[in-house]
């Protein structure tokens, strides 16, 4: 009898079978690939419907503490050639754009971390780390749970450098895929990001190839559409410096 | 041209099975004066390039079509050999790291006709040679540079003409150019360096051996008979001849960012210092031009959902006209995808003249882009930018890239 309740008791209350932060460990758990390059589609959608497109290729290379990333815009033919280059070594992190009207590779100051990637919805963080969160940043707490989501709420630790205040993170059951991911600033949603389609890759890796950033307060939307994924491929480092932007 | 043709045609055989790229550009501006209201003719620019590429190479050639007539631009074959990259052909490149004013970047001459152009649509491609060693240390390359021919900068011209009168007594101005011998060429060596602190340092060192962009007086002769002197060169008749200065360009720049705990953003700073090294390092010899100094300090900092903002001082010295100072403010705001809201005010603190140039560029469909600007030039009728001061103008375009 006390066997039937017990099993009763996990049936009805699952919740609290994991806390917040169990459920963004599972996340964080999940294997991702060491390198990555693929080529994207950036839909830029203004709020009367407007789209303009853009292509562009991209290289990632995680090793230990060292993460790359290079992006070189392929399309359309006025933005074609800028390239952009993240290294971050644990807290530091290293940026450079080039401008092939220039012929100029530019160091870009931190904050720009913040602003706008190439005009879209993403900020150039939110590219470099393309829904990825670091757990031990955010204060996590598991705000509600139903047959098919995890709901955290992650909030920036003390010291920590965010863009946003708070997040809400939907957590997909039974693989841990984030699907959705809500951005507070200032006590206001800010935006929103959708993970759609996501897809098994090296039979192990679960990769969104869709992913919709929504600004609710201009009620601007871009759209990532990831294409021609290549996982775990080797890329050499001289991918990732200045002599390659300007290639 | 010929070689530079001859060249290019070889590359594109060896490139043949690659794909190739057709990228061109069309724009069109007309530009109202305030002063008396009188209108431009409407200039039209037009520029196609043909790319294409390989592992090993790549090839990039550019027909340049405007009101001058039909021209070849950039024109190059670039190799990826190991460790070494080599450009070939007709070039153009960044040799400095600061904007607006840039001490370093000396390799390719300038077409100052419409002095109020972007500093890079300024750039003339000279034939030349470009080579980068990369050592196994990604952070770390050298760069060779020649210019077999050297190619002087193009001062402004028609309404943008400084006022230049004649000596009294010269009736003729003759400008001898150096010839084309190897000697006579443009080389330059330079080395770069990343280091890994701070949020990133960046550093350049630069020797280049070239000439001064605009020529001095060289001789005055006699206008009768110009194997001799001039006899009297207060009443003349006599010949100016101008020529180039052999010119030493030794400096560096360094680039590094860096935060302030009570600012959000964090900063960009980029210092760039040069030593122009003529024949006349004391000043004296009055047929050569004068040793220079020139230096920028410049300061790039991005408010938080806001406009990028670069300040910038930059200054100069040689022995006539003594110290010039320069103070820079832009501002670089894309307020969405098809807005783009451009500022610049550079002020001479040395003569008290200025210029202000506020842009806007509005996306009007995928390639189409409409710019309006307006200049403001202001200053005493001799101040640098106040022999302009008639010149303020709207301008109104539209770009077309395909």
């Amino acid at each position: 009898m006390r066997k039937a309740w017990l099993l009763l008791g996990l049936l009805l209350f699952p919740a609290f079978a994991l806390s917040g932060d169990e459920v963004m460990a599972r996340v964080e758990a999940r294997p991702t690939p060491k390198t990555f390059h693929g080529v994207l589609e950036m839909q830029l959608i203004n709020k009367r419907g407007k789209v303009t497109t853009r292509e562009l290729e991209l290289w990632t290379k995680k090793e230990g503490e060292v993460e790359k990333m290079l992006i070189k815009f392929l399309a359309p033919p006025d933005v074609r050639g800028t390239a952009f280059l993240a290294i971050k070594k644990g807290e530091r992190e290293e940026m450079k754009l080039y401008l092939p009207a220039l012929k100029k590779v530019r160091r870009i100051a931190g904050g720009q971390k913040k602003g706008s990637f190439m005009g879209s919805d993403f900020t150039y963080d939110d590219i470099a780390r393309l829904g990825s969160l670091k757990r031990e940043n955010y204060k996590n707490k598991l705000l509600k749970e139903d047959a098919r989501h995890y709901l955290v709420e992650a909030t920036p630790k003390p010291g920590v450098e965010s863009a946003y205040e708070r997040l809400l993170i939907w957590v997909e059951k039974p693989h841990f895929d984030v699907v959705k991911i809500e951005f507070y600033q200032k006590g206001a949603l800010y935006k929103v990001m959708t993970l759609a389609e996501i897809q098994t890759f090296a039979e192990k890796y679960r990769i969104p190839t869709k992913l919709t950033m929504e600004n609710k307060k201009t009620g601007h939307k871009t759209v990532l559409l990831q294409k021609k994924i290549e996982v775990d491929r080797p890329i050499p480092d001289s991918v990732f410096s200045e002599r390659f932007m300007r290639r | 041209m010929k070689r530079v043709l001859a060249l290019l045609a070889l590359f594109t055989l060896a490139l043949a099975q690659s794909e190739l790229q057709f990228l061109g550009q069309l724009e069109t501006e007309f530009r109202l004066r305030y002063a008396d209201l009188s209108q431009s003719e409407p200039a039209t620019r037009f520029r196609l390039r043909l790319e294409t590429g390989a592992d090993y190479a790549d090839l990039s050639v550019e027909l340049r079509a405007d009101a001058r007539g039909v021209r070849l631009g950039e024109a190059y074959a670039q190799a990826y050999l190991g460790p070494v990259d080599l450009m070939l052909g007709r070039i153009l490149l960044t040799t400095g790291r600061t904007d607006l004013y840039s001490p370093l970047d000396a390799f390719n001459p300038r077409d100052y006709s419409y002095p109020l152009a972007p500093p890079e649509e300024q750039k003339v491609p000279v034939e030349g040679a470009w080579l980068v060693y990369y050592p196994t240390d990604a952070r770390a390359s050298v760069e060779l540079y020649y210019a077999p021919r050297f190619v002087p900068s193009t001062p402004p011209e028609g309404i943008w003409a400084r006022p230049n009168p004649l000596p009294p007594g010269v009736v003729k101005v003759e400008t001898a150019r150096p010839g084309p011998l190897l000697e006579n060429g443009v080389f330059g060596v330079r080395g770069l360096y990343s280091f890994d602190v701070l949020e990133g340092l960046d550093v350049n060192a630069l020797l280049l051996y070239t000439y001064t962009p605009f020529p001095g007086l060289k001789a005055l002769l006699d206008a009768s008979d110009p194997s001799r002197p001039c006899p009297d060169p207060s009443t003349g008749p006599c010949i100016a001849v101008l020529g180039y200065d052999r010119l030493t360009l030794v400096g560096g720049d360094l680039t590094f960012g860096f935060s302030l705990p009570e600012i959000e953003g964090g900063f960009i700073a980029r210092i760039e210092a040069a030593l122009g090294l003529t024949g006349d390092l004391e000043g004296q010899n009055p047929l050569v031009q004068d040793s220079y100094f020139e230096g920028v300090l410049e300061l790039e900092h991005p408010f938080p959902d806001g406009p990028t903002v670069l300040l910038l001082y930059h200054g100069r010295y040689a022995k006539a006209p003594g110290w010039t100072h320069h103070l820079a403010l832009s501002a670089y705001y894309e307020a969405n995808e098809s807005l783009t809201l451009e500022g610049a005010w550079v002020q001479n603190l040395s003569d008290g003249s200025g210029v202000l140039l506020p842009r806007v560029r509005y996306r009007l469909a995928e390639g189409l882009e409409a710019r309006a600007s307006l200049s403001f030039l202001y200053g005493k009728g001799t101040s640098e930018f106040g022999v302009w001061r008639d010149n303020g103008e709207l301008s109104l375009g539209l770009r077309y890239v395909f």
